[in-house]
């Protein structure tokens, strides 16, 4: 098989080509094109092409990772949509929970609906919640609804109904009088996009996918097409928020919503790949950008999952997801201080533009980035092989006017900032790790993109995390992930079994109905049986609780096992299980994966000169001021180096700051390995 | 002295250990008004009883446990408590707001001293007394009230007392969820005693007792600055409750506030003596009105912490209906303390240049009704609060639906009320024409149809129903439409409500239309395409459009 990963980042696209037969891997970078984003990405997969002297032909997957859905959620640049609306749902998506989301803001911003309220109509039709009809179906309503909508320009309609989970009735008649009256629009049903209860993030996640679906479908298409153009005959796939990828047919329609965080999820599973090879499966991978971070958590080499989430704007997505904790706080991060005397290190962040004050592209507030800069962590010379030029005085006169204000000199302030960031780092990723009651004391802390390498070992000795990871190439995760996630169908349907008196018969037909349709929808996507697989989980809770527990299971296992794991997952998280108290599962899960394909990604880097002798006076608090310190050029290490801090360890894209204390060494897997010298 | 770096990197973590606590406790409680409502507060506090740090998601509970603390630090002198001992206290009486709100506390000790304290609140469904989810408007005294905990050991030097467990248990219409939040609370507690022993272990206690008092040094100094930044004035208001729960007089709420250099004065004078039913607001309670309104005014970014109050100085008139006299009723306190924050916010919008809002709806439409569950027939109690139109402002229009100011809990979804009750929501959408006019109206209100299914026992109440206290305009925009809610019964009859207990049947109605915010600025000075939208939205009929604007099309 030869696979290329190709991931869409705001700056660059990556793509990267594996022959699973040779073991050959090339690599590519081209800048990217928001505009359109499929011309960047044949550019990038045709010069990749002809670097590895093959043909499009000779391609069998292409596997895709996309930040469009993500931007077009950021930007609220979304599709015109309709809404049609059975009895008493009309301003559901308006009113929400009724929450605010700044609750001290006296002059807080209207929210903007999804949909705005004279393009969402109600039509008589009411189900109960035991799924009888209250009121019929208003069918001429609903034709006059949609010409409505159609002379209003929409693209989509999504159709709510209250209680659509327990009968879907009327809202698939609507879908089908929309497509009989306006074959043009596309129509999605909140029944067929999620089964859970609760009308307002059900209606909220068939409005996102209604607002998306018209304007990711088509993108979609058009890269098939120019695939197709080019000569590729392979398969394209498309990865998911999940961090499981899905053909591209099954990235469109009522999934279209589902890659809303496909870019990230990818980073998360290249972090998982990278360790795995060295043998660490508890993980947590940081991702600095210029204004945010993401955290993600690992254990036991399995990412975490969760089913909702919320989009910048507040509206709940039900969607199977990868727990990304994004906090603001990056290199970019503006530094000041309050009224009060106290030293804040952003929300605020100087972004790409106007950046940090050492980028001179008119930044002048000193940002975390121009901390590092006068540290001379970064290299003051420049970053990117010399393409991004630095400078250092400046930043030195920006840290020192606001070292000035505390009496602190330049140094300490500087230090002062990147502490204060890493103390916000540090506190959000605590709060990840215990939502799972985690021990990070068992954990390595991964580098995923170029500019974590700053801050993990700082925040490994503050976290007690024992161990750092840095993959061989940090910026190029993303695309790696690609090629290494599994397919992945997930699907669950709401139960209510009382696990004192359970219906056994009802869990095993459910478990069987799921199962064999992830199984069929695998194999229709191609899926060799032999990578075929179903695992199954529920979701448990004590009666009385809201909120559930995702318990993983065996098709027809014992309730006594899945209940004391239940107790047991209980007491973990959250401090307390109550083992006679009555419990209930409310949902049955089941995750259909389609393996990749199996042949490890080769990881060999060509090993560069040593940079002998060349050293930086580097700034570090443990030593109590500027240290002559060694840099070192990665790629020079080979398995079994060891590099002793305080140390600079350079590449092309990473810089990592070696506390004194601390040692890396490189392992076979060309990974650096970084823990902290016992006494 | 220590460096204002540390003091920010300590201060990091004390902020993360706090919502760690939060989160734990959320999601590991039982009862829906603390995990969907997120009725609960968590704060770290100083040796001294003072709060260093705070995570608070529902604004009435920040500064609650201030005014909490001090009482149960007389109560237990030093050498009277013990490292793993935790406390329970819920007394109005004893600086809380009300019985509901169960308060946690633990000490934690550093080489054999008390360096600060850990504590929780968190809002039960119900603790005994007359009425199902103890709550009454009509209460006569905190006797109706439930059981009051006074600053007692619930866990002594580590060993649960189980006494007071089991009599808890014994005193409440919802032991499970209680003692399932109980738990909850004393677990997020010890969680925040354990990440306190690790920052301690990291940096030392000298350090972190420094970083705690410069953190309310530096509070204290921020808010003095904005204070001293801004022109010296005054301003007063006043603000009614439609009635005190068991009479149809209105109860006067009197704010005057005074900006000087850097302090600040809120002071009550004028206020009604305290009321006869369940409506007063807690001492307790008028302060965290105080500490949301100046926050919110002079400084919504600030962390809050004991530092930033002790520029203010407040009168609280004793015997007042904002500072009640044992043994008043205060259950229902929360009414009271909206329409005091929201007398505040228009006592100072009449100096503060930077505030230019008009008032919102703080008539909180909710029903609380016993009943049984339409599938287990077991006796369940449903919840249910409405909020409303937001004021408009000098920037925007204000928020539609929204429970405003100390207020922010979510509304009962319509699936979830009609599956866990036999009460059916026939609608719930905006309430056009509710909205007072404005170069930037107002928000508009809730318009919720509740068909009851089968025989319910049901306590309704509301505020705000007469136009005369409706929300305000400012700015020349005009009040927003008073709340109205009507009781439709099978047989055709009608009846208002404002505040009953009733036993309805299946097939009556409860028609509940909740206030539109008050509109900021000149009508006539509205964009025209701000209107035509409204029209076309159907928030604004062309009747409307015509008589408030003068728009005709």
């Amino acid at each position: 098989m030869r696979r290329i990963g190709v991931d869409t980042g705001g700056t660059f696209t990556d793509c990267v080509l594996v022959d699973d037969e040779t073991g050959r891997v090339v690599v590519e970078k081209v800048p990217s094109q928001p505009a359109t984003p499929e011309k960047a990405i044949l550019n990038g997969l045709l010069r990749l092409v002809a670097q590895a002297g093959l043909q499009p032909g000779d391609i069998d997957a292409v596997i895709h990772g996309t930040t469009i859905a993500t931007n077009i959620v950021i930007e609220g640049t979304y599709a015109r949509a309709g809404v049609i609306a059975t009895s008493g749902c009309r301003d559901v998506l308006e009113i929400g929970t009724q929450q605010r989301y700044q609750p001290y803001d006296l002059l807080h911003a209207p929210k903007v609906p999804l949909v705005p309220r004279d393009l969402r109509i109600e039509v008589a039709g009411r189900i109960a919640a035991d799924g009888t009809e209250v009121t019929p179906l208003d069918e001429e309503a609903v034709v006059a609804a949609v010409r409505k909508l159609e002379a209003a320009g929409v693209r989509s309609i999504a159709v709510t109904g209250l209680f659509s989970y327990e009968n879907p009735a009327h809202e698939r008649r609507i879908a089908e009088l929309v497509r009989e009256t306006a074959p043009g629009i596309y129509v999605v049903a909140s029944s067929d996009v999620s089964r859970e209860v609760r009308e307002y993030p059900r209606f909220a996640t068939t409005a996102v996918n209604a607002t998306l679906a018209p304007l990711l479908d088509p993108y979609i298409r058009q890269l098939q097409a120019g695939l197709e153009a080019e000569g590729f005959r392979g398969a394209l796939y498309v990865m998911q928020s999940s961090g499981g990828i899905a053909t591209a047919a099954r990235s469109m329609g009522e999934k279209a919503h589902h890659l809303v965080l496909s870019g990230p999820a990818a980073g998360i599973i290249g972090g998982i790949y990278a360790s795995e090879l060295s043998g660490l499966g508890n993980l947590v991978t940081l991702d600095i950008g210029g204004t945010s971070a993401d955290i993600g958590i690992v254990a036991n080499g399995i990412p975490r999952i969760r089913f909702d989430m919320q989009l910048p704007n507040g509206v709940p997505v039900q969607v199977p997801n990868l727990e990304i904790e994004t906090i603001g706080a990056g290199g970019g991060s503006i530094a000041w201080i309050d009224g009060g005397g106290a030293l804040q290190v952003g929300p605020q962040s100087a972004g790409a533009r106007p950046g940090p004050v050492a980028f001179r592209l008119g930044g002048d507030k000193p940002t975390v980035t121009d901390a590092q800069v006068v540290l001379r962590r970064l290299n003051p010379g420049g970053l990117l092989g010399g393409n991004l030029k630095l400078d250092r005085d400046a930043a030195y006169v920006a840290i020192a006017a606001l070292a000035k204000e505390l009496g602190l000199t330049p140094e300490k302030m500087a230090l002062g900032i990147v502490a204060v960031m890493e103390a916000n780092m540090a506190g959000a990723i605590m709060r990840s790790a215990a939502r799972h009651g985690d021990d990070l004391r068992d954990f390595t802390l991964v580098a995923a993109g170029g500019a974590g390498g700053l801050s993990v070992v700082p925040l490994a000795k503050a976290l007690d995390i024992p161990r750092v990871l840095i993959p061989p190439h940090p910026g190029l995760l993303s695309a790696a992930g690609l090629l290494t996630s599994d397919l992945r169908h997930d699907l669950s349907a709401p139960v209510m079994i009382d696990t004192a008196n359970p219906d056994l018969a009802l869990i095993e037909r459910v478990q069987g109905e799921l199962e064999a349709r992830v199984l069929d929808d695998l194999e229709v996507d191609g899926v060799p049986v032999v990578l075929r697989s179903a695992e199954h989980s529920v979701e448990i809770r004590y009666v009385g609780q809201e909120y559930s527990v995702n318990v993983a299971t065996a098709r027809g296992e014992g309730l006594s096992a899945i209940t004391a794991r239940f107790h047991e997952t209980h007491e973990r998280v959250y401090g307390h299980s109550a083992p006679d108290a009555p419990s209930e599962i409310v949902a049955i899960r089941v995750s259909g994966r389609g393996a990749a394909a199996a042949s490890d990604l080769p990881t060999g880097a060509p090993l560069l000169a040593a940079r002998v002798g060349e050293t930086r006076e580097v700034w570090f608090d443990e030593a109590g001021g500027y240290v002559t310190t060694p840099i070192v050029e990665r790629f020079s290490l080979r398995p079994g180096d060891v590099v002793t801090g305080p140390a600079i360890i350079e590449q092309l894209d990473t810089t990592v700051v070696l506390l004194p204390g601390w040692r890396a060494f490189s392992n076979e897997q060309s990974c650096l390995i970084i823990e902290e010298v016992k006494p | 002295m220590i460096d204002a770096i540390s003091v920010a990197v300590i201060g990091s973590s004390l902020k993360a250990l706090i919502g760690e606590t939060g989160d734990a406790l959320r999601r590991s409680s039982h009862s829906p008004i603390i995990r969907e409502m997120l009725d609960y507060s968590c704060a770290l506090f100083n040796a001294a009883g003072e709060p260093v740090a705070e995570d608070a998601n529902i604004p009435a509970l920040l500064g609650s446990m201030t005014y909490s603390m001090p009482h149960l630090l007389a109560e237990n002198p030093e050498g009277t408590v013990f490292p793993g001992d935790i406390f329970i206290g819920n007394d109005p009486y004893r600086g809380c707001t009300h019985t509901l709100d169960i308060h946690i506390f633990a000490p934690v000790f550093a080489e054999g001293k008390i360096i600060a304290w850990i504590g929780n609140l968190a809002h039960h469904t119900d603790i005994g007394g007359t009425n199902p989810g103890t709550e009454g408007f009509a209460n006569r005294s905190i006797f109706e009230e439930g059981l009051r905990f006074p600053w007692v050991k619930l866990v002594e030097e580590g060993r649960e007392n189980r006494s007071i467990m089991r009599y808890f248990e014994n005193n409440t219409r919802d032991p499970a969820s209680s003692m399932g939040d109980l738990r909850a609370q004393v677990a997020s507690a010890r969680l925040g005693l354990r990440r306190m022993a690790d920052l301690i272990a990291r940096f030392g206690a000298e350090r972190v007792c420094e970083a705690m008092e410069e953190r309310l040094a530096q509070s204290e100094r921020r808010i003095r600055s904005v204070f001293a930044s801004l022109p010296d004035g005054g301003g007063s208001a006043v603000g009614f409750l439609d009635n005190d729960g068991v009479g149809t007089e209105p109860v006067r709420i009197e704010v005057s506030v005074e900006l000087a250099g850097d302090e600040l004065t809120i002071d009550f004078t004028g206020t009604a003596p305290q009321m006869a039913g369940g409506l007063n607001c807690s001492r307790t309670a008028t302060l965290a009105a105080v500490v949301f309104a100046v926050k919110a005014v002079f400084d919504p970014d600030a962390d809050q912490t004991a530092g930033s109050l002790r520029p203010l100085k407040m009168k609280l008139p004793e015997s007042s209906a904002v500072n009640p006299a044992f043994p008043a009723a205060v259950s229902l306190r929360h009414l009271a303390a909206q329409r005091v924050t929201d007398t505040i916010i228009r006592a100072i919008a009449r100096f503060a240049p930077q505030l230019k809002v008009a008032g919102s709806f703080v008539g909180f439409s909710s029903l609380a009704a016993e009943c049984r569950h339409p599938r287990t027939g077991l006796p369940v109690v449903m919840a249910d609060d409405l909020g409303g139109g937001a004021g408009g402002n000098v920037r925007h229009d204000g928020l539609s639906a929204v429970d405003p100011y100390l207020g922010n809990v979510g509304l009962l979804p319509m699936e979830i009320c009609e599956r866990q009750y036999p009460i059916r929501i026939a609608t719930t959408e905006l309430a056009p024409d509710t909205a007072g006019a404005g170069e930037h109206r107002g928000g508009l209100g809730i318009r919720r149809i509740y068909e009851f299914l089968d025989r319910c026992d049901v306590v309704f109440y509301t505020e705000q129903t007469r136009q005369d206290f409706a929300p305000w305009g400012s700015g020349g925009g005009r009040d927003g439409r008073a709340a109205h809610l009507v009781l439709q019964r099978r047989d055709g009859s009608e009846e208002i409500i404002l505040k009953n207990r009733l036993i309805v049947e299946a097939g009556d109605r409860l028609v509940t239309t909740t206030a539109g915010g008050g509109g900021w600025g000149v009508p006539a000075k509205r964009a025209p395409g701000a209107i035509v939208q409204d029209i076309r939205e159907g928030k604004l009929s062309e009747a409307n459009a015509l008589a408030l604007y003068g728009y005709a099309g």
